[in-house]
């Protein structure tokens, strides 16, 4: 009997999906406010939607420092971009694909393409093994996931962490929901054999 | 029969892992070892990644992160460079300008015959006859013709002289031609 998925996707305590529901006037009006060329407006979008592209940027290359420049650099193209945006998908999805988009063109000036990726365990969590153990599995995961195929890694990021249904992932990347499903597919087959050949070093 | 033959798509098998296979795919994994085989790895994989957490920035980060942005946007202008508030005035001018030089239309000056080359200073001092030195001056022309001076000679190059030129060179011969003639 297949585990069903949807109950296996965590929601993830650092990832809070956008209420679109709920939130989808306010970012009506804030987006409709930064296209009258009140600059201020963007500042609550910013300020919503924050932690959605940093950990997105973050999960891409599993390094606060890039991730922190990604999502600035997302921002400022979102607010280029907002005289553009006609409301065919939701803002959220908009500002995803401008993120995604950014994350697949980024190269870290500080950390070279394929080197190996510093120790990132987080100060503070030394006291249990148990805690050792669990944030260098952790670790190791982040650390696999960005070795994935930009698509691959994005598709997985997006519908593991982020909890985007196939429909909106598939918006976000710009294909097909059969594409986003492979591709979810094989980022979960190549993640196992990554941290695999990893634990047989 | 065709079940068994056709293994399920990658698309079938998330499908199954989401819990939604239909029921030729569902009647296929029960009796597909590879099917199954590739399920499980997917799931394996699922397990894998799933409740890794990121580590969480400090919540001062949240707070200052709007104003960098902010601050971003401040200094660059809609296009997204940085934004120099004289530039386009400054742009605009110079295009007016070269507007101006090549399409205004300018007055074609008639033609004049051109003046006598006259060294026009020379009005302010004395009376030729009476200066010394511009006797001198006048009789240094045909001894002193040189070809390798550009003007073509001396005396052309006297006349070729400012007023400004003409008046300093005066000064500098007055001295000595008043010398010899004592």
């Amino acid at each position: 009997m297949p585990q069903a998925l949807s109950s296996s996707f965590p929601i993830g305590a650092t990832a809070t999906r956008p209420a679109l529901a709920g939130l989808r006037v306010d970012d009506r009006e804030a987006v409709e406010a930064c296209q009258r060329g009140e600059r201020e407006a963007f500042d609550h979008l910013v300020e919503r939607y924050q932690r959605d592209v940093y950990r997105l940027c973050y999960r891409y290359v599993n390094d606060p420092q890039d991730a922190n420049d990604m999502a600035q650099e997302a921002f400022l193209k979102a607010y280029r971009a907002i005289g553009k945006f006609r409301g065919d998908s939701s803002f959220s999805t908009w500002l995803y694909r401008i993120a995604v988009n950014t994350c697949l063109n980024f190269r870290s000036s500080r950390r070279p393409e394929g080197e190996e990726l510093s120790d990132g365990l987080p100060d503070g969590h030394v006291g249990a093994l148990d805690t050792i153990v669990a944030d260098e599995r952790a670790r190791r995961v982040r650390e696999a996931v960005t070795r994935l195929p930009a698509k691959q890694r994005a598709t997985l990021i997006l519908k593991i962490y982020h909890e985007l249904t196939h429909e909106e992932v598939a918006a976000v990347v710009g294909s097909s929901v059969g594409t986003v499903k492979a591709n979810l597919f094989h980022a979960l087959g190549n993640l196992r054999k990554i941290l695999q050949a990893e634990a047989a070093k | 029969m065709k079940d068994a033959l056709e293994h399920l798509s990658d698309e079938s098998l998330i499908d199954a892992l989401e819990g939604a296979p239909g029921g030729p795919a569902a009647r296929h994994l029960a009796g597909c070892a590879a099917c199954t085989a590739r399920l499980a790895e997917a799931r394996e994989g699922l397990a894998l990644a799933r409740g890794v957490e990121i580590p969480e920035p400090p919540a001062l980060y949240w707070q200052s992160f709007p104003r960098q942005v902010a601050a971003r946007l401040a200094a660059t202008g809609p296009s997204g460079r940085p934004w120099h508030g004289w530039l386009w005035p400054a742009l605009a001018t110079a295009v007016a300008l070269v507007a101006a030089v090549l399409f205004v239309p300018r007055p074609v000056p008639e033609p004049s015959p051109s003046p006598p080359r006259t060294l026009a200073a020379w009005s302010a001092l004395p009376p030729d006859e009476q200066d010394p030195a511009l006797r001198a001056l006048q009789g240094l022309g045909p001894d002193l013709d040189d070809p390798a001076l550009e003007c073509g000679g001396v005396a052309e190059c006297i006349a070729d002289l400012s007023d400004e030129e003409s008046q300093d060179l005066v000064q500098l011969l007055r001295p000595g031609v008043k010398d010899s003639s004592l």
